[in-house]
């Protein structure tokens, strides 16, 4: 495997080899990431090709202060937020009060799921529920980043965030039950 | 992320996802290849390669216009010469103005610098009984300066250099006088730097020898008169002298040499200016009791333009200069090179075919920004360069063709009326205003017409190059519920490069010696079509403008 900044002096250079390696190396991260936010693999396809575009075109933006594969994740994040921000995605802000409490999940059931599943679980939340869950719960951001990316108050993130969890509960719940009772 | 309280949700998925790396598919590198391979034949090209049309014109203006100034302020026209030697006469002293005639008679052309060695000598003539010593030192600098002259033009003349030597060192009034030592070898450096000219040479070269060839002789027997006459000049001399000197000791045989050198300068320096051998003839055979001051004034009545000259260097009057190249007079001074910034507003004019373009005519609004280099060349004629942005509005029309359902027939089903639609291409057209940003270099020529105190007009004629540098272009908007079927531009999209042919007047008026306003009306017309040939039957279009600016001249 070729040490990242000679990968990227090459793929600065335009070097076919050098853009495809990169590709490989790196595509199967970005394209889970991508999965992740979008509603159906087709939409993951696009979004995949459009991060990539903007990260070659980024690219000697990159100054080596942070992993290469960081770099690469956030911006592939940032694209689908433009991605989402561009299609005019709505973000419901409901009192905090109004969301019921959230039922407790047993590790148990949660294990038994593969990725696969629990990637279909994230598909089916609503867009703006989706964003907001994988920008917190996955990548890490607070609420007050998240609303500042996504260009929303931080209580419409929050709101955002425990309807998406409560979705997520019931789908998990739902999906187990429906397993248990054709098992038996 | 580190004081977030847990949750099971979020530490589920985030464990789920945290080394998730599906494969993509291959279709997804296939795009983005194809993406990368067409965004580097379409990526925009640099600066200079973009605008490498415009930067080569650019150079090839610059490179005319160095050339242009080169030659104006290495004094290559007319008027600069005219304007040095009007300067040199005025500026000269008296007690300079033998050395400095000298050095001008070098400068000049072939007859002005005649016509001046005749001038300065006769000048001499006059002064030469008022001050004796005063007439050797002009006789001793006219000899040596003839005899350089001769030196430098000919190996036969170098014998004349060493009798001219011979009879100063032999002479020992001359030697004796620093101010005539001094004076001698001014000229003779003058004389060495200067530019010879073989006529003046040769004439001079005559003059010296004769001139020698009597002094030589006197000094030799000082007691014996001269009456051997060489030719008719000397002749002349040769009568004068004895003329004047009756009992000869050594230093009057000395004095009565100068003054035969004087003499036979005078006759030739006549020769020479009028350059016609009967007139000479005709001097030679007057009275020979005539002295020499008495032949000047003839002279002087004879040759008036001559005259003229003499006095003008004389006097240091710059009176009616005649036969000096002088510039047509202006009432303020002319400058070489000037800058100006103008603003330009316009219309152009197309026409255009009915069948693409919804008029016959349509117009497209501009208003540019320049600023101009102008090198006057001639004092009529100036080369005007520069570098402009111009903006254009122009009306674009669009074709919009869509689907519409359209009820074509209605039937009544007993309780409702139910209706049968047909889908319908329908289409119209829709109008947008466009700008286009141009950069421009016009390259042109001006000439003076008519001029009157601060008041002057001028004719211009060149080409300018335009290049577009920007185009916001919009799009129609189509109203929500249609079916779009297509849109299509009609209005061809416009030539990067264009070329137009420009010829105007314009009024200047002069506000001060530094600044002057003008106003021009300019007419336009392109080389070729405007557009990108797309089928459009589009003719040349024209333009016609008007121009403010104010030059600042330098």
């Amino acid at each position: 495997m070729i040490d990242d900044k000679k990968l990227i002096k090459k793929c600065l250079k335009k070097d076919t080899g050098a853009l495809e390696e990169l590709y490989k190396q790196f595509s199967p991260k970005l394209y889970g990431i991508c999965l992740r936010y979008t509603k159906n693999k087709m939409e993951a396809e696009d979004l995949l090709h459009d991060g990539f575009i903007r990260i070659l075109d980024n690219l000697e933006t990159y100054r080596g202060d942070g992993s290469f594969e960081g770099w690469l994740c956030r911006i592939m994040v940032t694209t689908a937020i433009n991605y989402y921000r561009k299609k005019g995605t709505r973000y419901e802000d409901v009192e905090i009060n109004n969301i019921g409490q959230e039922d407790v999940i047993e590790n148990d059931i949660t294990s038994m799921m593969s990725h696969n599943e629990m990637l279909d679980v994230i598909q089916q939340l609503p867009e703006g529920y989706r964003v907001v869950f994988n920008m917190y719960a996955i990548e890490g951001y607070s609420h007050k980043e998240i609303s500042e990316m996504l260009n929303i108050s931080e209580n419409t993130s929050k709101t955002q965030l425990l309807k998406a969890r409560r979705t997520l509960q019931k789908k998990i719940f739902t999906d187990k039950q429906i397993k248990y009772e054709k098992s038996a | 992320m580190k004081n977030r309280p847990e949750n099971k949700i979020d530490e589920l998925f985030s464990e789920a996802f945290k080394g998730y790396s599906p494969a993509p598919p291959g279709a997804v590198w296939d795009r983005i290849k194809s993406t990368v391979a067409d965004d580097s034949k379409n990526k925009p090209k640099s600066f200079w390669i973009k605008y490498r049309m415009f930067f080569t014109i650019a150079a090839c203006l610059i490179i005319v216009s160095g050339v242009s100034s080169a030659y104006l302020l290495s004094g290559g026209s007319d008027l600069s010469s005219g304007k040095s030697i009007s300067l040199n006469t005025t500026e000269k002293s008296q007690s300079d103005r033998t050395v400095d005639n000298t050095n001008e008679i070098s400068g000049t052309t072939n007859n002005s610098m005649t016509n001046e060695i005749a001038d300065e000598t006769n000048y001499t003539q006059k002064t030469t009984n008022q001050n004796n010593n005063s007439i050797i030192n002009k006789t001793a600098g006219t000899v040596k300066t003839g005899n350089n002259a001769s030196e430098n033009s000919a190996s036969e003349k170098s014998q004349a250099l060493s009798n001219a030597e011979k009879t100063t060192v032999k002479n020992p009034d001359l030697s004796s006088k620093n101010d005539v030592a001094e004076k001698s070898d001014k000229l003779s450096s003058e004389s060495k730097s200067a530019n010879k000219d073989l006529i003046y040479n040769n004439s001079s070269e005559k003059s010296v020898k004769t001139d020698l060839q009597n002094a030589e002789a006197k000094l030799t027997n000082p007691n014996e008169k001269l009456t051997t006459p060489v030719d008719n000049k000397t002749t002349h001399t040769a009568t004068a002298d004895s003329n004047t000197e009756k009992s000869v000791n050594t230093e009057t045989a000395v004095n009565n040499n100068e003054q035969v050198l004087v003499a036979a300068n005078g006759v030739e320096s006549k020769v020479t200016s009028n350059n016609d051998d009967a007139k000479l003839n005709d001097h030679s055979n007057d009275d020979v009791s005539h002295n020499y001051n008495d032949y000047a004034k003839n002279y002087e009545t004879d040759n008036k333009p001559v005259i003229l000259k003499a006095e003008t260097m004389k006097d240091s009057i710059t009176g009616p200069s005649i036969d000096l190249p002088v510039p047509t007079k202006a009432s303020y001074t002319p400058s070489k090179f000037a800058i100006g910034v103008h603003y330009t507003a316009e219309n152009l004019f197309h026409l255009t075919d009915a069948k693409y373009l919804p008029d016959q005519t349509y117009n497209m609004t501009g208003n540019s920004y320049e600023v101009s280099l102008n090198f006057r060349i001639t004092p009529k004629l100036t080369l005007s360069t520069g570098i402009g942005y111009t903006e254009y509005r122009e009306n674009v029309y669009y074709e919009v063709v869509h689907d519409k359902q359209v009820i074509v027939d209605s039937v009544y089903t007993g309780s409702e009326w139910a209706y049968v639609y047909e889908t319908q291409t329908m289409t119209y057209e829709e109008q947008l205003k466009n700008s286009y940003s141009y950069v421009r270099m016009p390259l042109s020529i001006r000439y003076k017409l008519l001029e009157a105190e601060r008041f002057s007009l001028h004719a211009s004629i060149g080409g300018i190059f335009s290049q577009i540098m920007n185009k916001m272009e919009r799009e129609p908007v189509i109203p929500d519920g249609i079916n779009l079927v297509s849109v299509t531009r009609k209005t061809p999209e416009q030539n990067t490069y264009t070329i137009m042919f420009a010829t105007g007047l314009s009024a200047h008026y002069k506000l001060s010696d530094f600044l002057t306003l003008a106003g021009d009306v300019l007419y336009k017309t392109n080389m070729s079509t405007y557009y990108k040939d797309n089928g459009t039957e589009m003719k040349v279009p024209y333009s016609i403008g008007f121009r403010v600016g104010l030059y600042a001249n330098f």
